[in-house]
């Protein structure tokens, strides 16, 4: 009896860990967490690269997030995030390098599964989160699709939000498609791919830029934890007012030249 | 502490009781819907004919736990899949994955077929070998 146990308990350490791990870090899957389960996901996110011709030499940015995700029900989740982020460049005018870290606020994550996609032919889930940091409000919603086909998972969000800053005297939105796809290869790894298109509309009055970053996704996974990782290049992007960080085929001004992200979960 | 040891050995002891019950069609379509909100939501269909019993039961014990399973619902998710290995003996497993998901598999009878073959323990019908660390992960990659 023994030798079962242990054998199994051998056994279970190639078995990979199943239940809220993501396989992607920018874009959302459908599943959500089976009701009473608790998860904590730290965050981490670089994003580098902005051209000196609109003061942002050696810029990058790097945003923390802890996040606590609880499921309320099968088909519901909410999580807290708290946000902070650091943020470092220099003026190439004056050479004064900035670097400052700031507290950005609470967010509540709104996950509702519409369709399992286990019962049906597509996934369907929808997303809402508000955030709050005293000074700025934000409220981002997601129309979440996915499904897996055997040892393939793919994931696509349609994305839009708005930012009132300054005590609500701005509106920025912004428009976004994540698109993701990965492959099970063992009971430990997954890899994939995952594409971010990013879009701000100042006032909702013009169409300031769009970026399009894709970039390789891996996730490791054991039994009480997981990890994911994306690396994203900008591979085109462009400004539709003027040119203002003169490169021709990509956009250094509102987005970064690199998106990096890793996100590690924690299953109580 | 005490109350989580006594947790783990109910959802064993349940676990392990549950393999020679058979189904009726209402727990069937309850199985299978917990089967869809609990398990092939995140994960595919794993074939409990691939696994031992003792790796089987251990595995159940703590998936049961990871997503939170109630007693009646970690047993009955047991009896159902348990289903699956009675028919393997009987080369009667269905395909269970039909679609583009990962819907509940269905047995083709709500009964395992073999019931009376398996001893009191509900076991002996089951698969006794060990496999190495190497096939066990191709097992896990080829699995339906």
């Amino acid at each position: 009896m023994l030798v079962a146990v242990g054998i199994a308990y051998v056994w279970l350490a190639l078995w990979p860990a199943q239940a809220g791990e993501r396989l992607f870090t920018y874009t959302y899957e459908p599943e959500t967490m089976p009701q009473g389960t608790f998860e904590f996901e730290p965050w981490f996110t670089l994003r580098a690269g902005r051209s000196a011709a609109v003061g942002k030499d050696d810029y990058y940015r790097l945003q923390f997030r802890q996040e606590f995700e609880y499921g309320v029900t099968d088909n519901y989740t909410v999580a807290l995030y708290l946000n902070s982020d650091y943020q470092h460049y220099k003026n190439p005018g004056t050479g004064q390098r900035t670097s400052h870290y700031r507290w950005t606020g609470v967010s509540l994550e709104n996950l509702y599964m519409v369709l399992n996609p286990a019962e049906n032919v597509l996934g369907l889930a929808l997303y809402l989160e508000p955030t709050w940091d005293g000074e700025n409000f934000e409220l981002e919603q997601k129309i979440i699709f996915g499904q897996r086909h055997g040892d393939w998972k793919w994931a696509v969000n349609l994305v839009h939000e708005t930012e009132w800053e300054d005590h609500f005297r701005e509106t920025t939105g912004e428009l976004e498609i994540d698109v993701g796809i990965a492959r099970q290869l063992s009971p430990r790894w997954s890899l994939g791919i995952e594409l971010r298109n990013s879009n701000h509309l100042p006032e909702y009055k013009t169409w300031k830029d769009t970026a399009l970053y894709v970039g390789p996704v891996i996730n490791y996974r054991r039994q009480k934890w997981w990890a994911t990782l994306t690396v994203m290049p900008q591979v085109f992007g462009a400004n539709f007012d003027g040119d203002p960080d003169g490169n021709g085929h990509l956009d250094l001004a509102g987005h970064e030249r690199w998106n990096v992200r890793l996100i590690v979960g924690y299953f109580f | 502490m005490r109350l989580v040891l006594f947790k783990c050995l109910a959802v064993l002891a349940a676990i392990g009781a549950a393999g020679a019950a058979e189904l009726s069609e209402q727990e069937l379509a309850a199985a299978r819907k917990l089967y869809n909100a609990k398990c092939a939501k995140c994960h595919k269909f794993y074939n409990p004919a691939n696994y031992t019993d003792a790796q089987w039961r251990e595995w159940m014990r703590m998936m049961s736990q990871k997503s939170k399973l109630r007693l009646d619902e970690a047993q009955l998710l047991s009896r159902y899949l348990d289903t699956f290995r009675t028919q393997q003996m009987t080369n009667t497993l269905p395909d269970p994955g039909k679609s583009g998901g990962q819907p509940a598999p269905e047995p083709t009878t709500a009964r395992p077929q073999d019931a009376n073959a398996a001893g009191r323990d509900g076991t002996s019908h089951r698969q006794p070998k060990q496999r190495t660390r190497k096939t066990q992960a191709r097992n896990w990659s080829t699995l339906p």
